[in-house]
């Protein structure tokens, strides 16, 4: 999976898209966990082009959102609609992460 | 890979267990429930517990070791999809996973359990057959309401 990023001062957006399924997953963590020690802590990931999200994909967020706090910052995310919210409620992550309805909310919110 | 339609309402997919071919095994299930009429939430939903079903079999039963076989049928039988998945790996039966936490904040959140908690929840049924010295099946069962 190759992430498109945005860079706003020091928080970082990353577009992710399509299908967050055990196969791509790996490779996501890892492009999430050296923007977050290399670039910033302070990630948004934009999920308004995600169909799909599985187990898999929710613990690498998971495994990122934990990175992103040991290093004083915060992984936030955006564009949570249809299956994949229902994914993200039923499983409770919703509550673990948090959600903006738009990426400027979610930038903006770093800075409170 | 085979693919065909053994009768008018049961498709089946054969295909090698390997991370890869997830999108190949989502696409089979989206074309079969689409030509059944089933609407796209509930396809998304069985999509969801089909793909974690086969992740359990390639990561566990077949522990990641390519050359393992998959074999999955999707069968209308009156208002109940029925999807069976068989393997000829390891045992593991994912039903007996413990249920995770999903109230638990962030660093108590145990790893593990989720992907069977999501096929619980998309699918009305799921069993694991143990068929001795043959192979595994995981069978799964979602009702599909009137007006699919």
């Amino acid at each position: 999976m190759e992430l498109k990023i945005n860079k706003t001062g020091d928080v970082i957006t990353v577009l992710l898209e399509g299908r967050i399924d055990a196969n791509v997953s790996i490779n996501m963590e890892q492009e999430l966990l050296s923007l977050i020690c290399e670039d910033s802590p302070k990630v948004i990931a934009d999920l308004s082009n995600v169909v799909f999200i599985s187990s898999a994909g929710l613990r690498s967020l998971i495994a990122a959102l934990k990175e992103a706090k040991r290093q004083k910052g915060d992984l936030r995310l955006v564009g949570i609609e249809g299956h994949v919210k229902e994914v993200f409620e039923i499983t409770g992550f919703s509550t673990i992460f948090k959600i903006y309805t738009t990426s400027e909310d979610a930038v903006s919110s770093f800075g409170d | 890979m085979v693919a065909g339609k053994p009768t008018e309402n049961e498709m089946k997919l054969k295909i090698k267990a390997k991370l890869e071919n997830l999108t190949v095994i989502d696409e089979f299930i989206t074309d079969s429930l689409r030509q059944l009429g089933v609407q796209d939430k509930v396809i998304l939903q069985v999509q969801l517990a089909l793909d974690e079903a086969c992740t359990n079999i390639i990561q566990h039963a077949y522990s990641g070791v390519e050359g393992g076989i998959i074999i999955i049928n999707c069968i209308m039988s009156g208002n109940d999809l029925v999807i069976e998945i068989k393997d000829w790996g390891k045992i593991f039966d994912p039903t007996s996973v413990p249920q995770p936490d999903t109230k638990s904040g962030l660093f108590e959140r145990k790893e593990g359990g989720m992907g069977i908690f999501l096929m619980k929840r998309m699918m009305d049924d799921v069993k694991y057959i143990l068929h001795p010295g043959s192979y595994n099946e995981l069978r799964m069962i979602k009702h599909i309401p009137q007006g699919k």
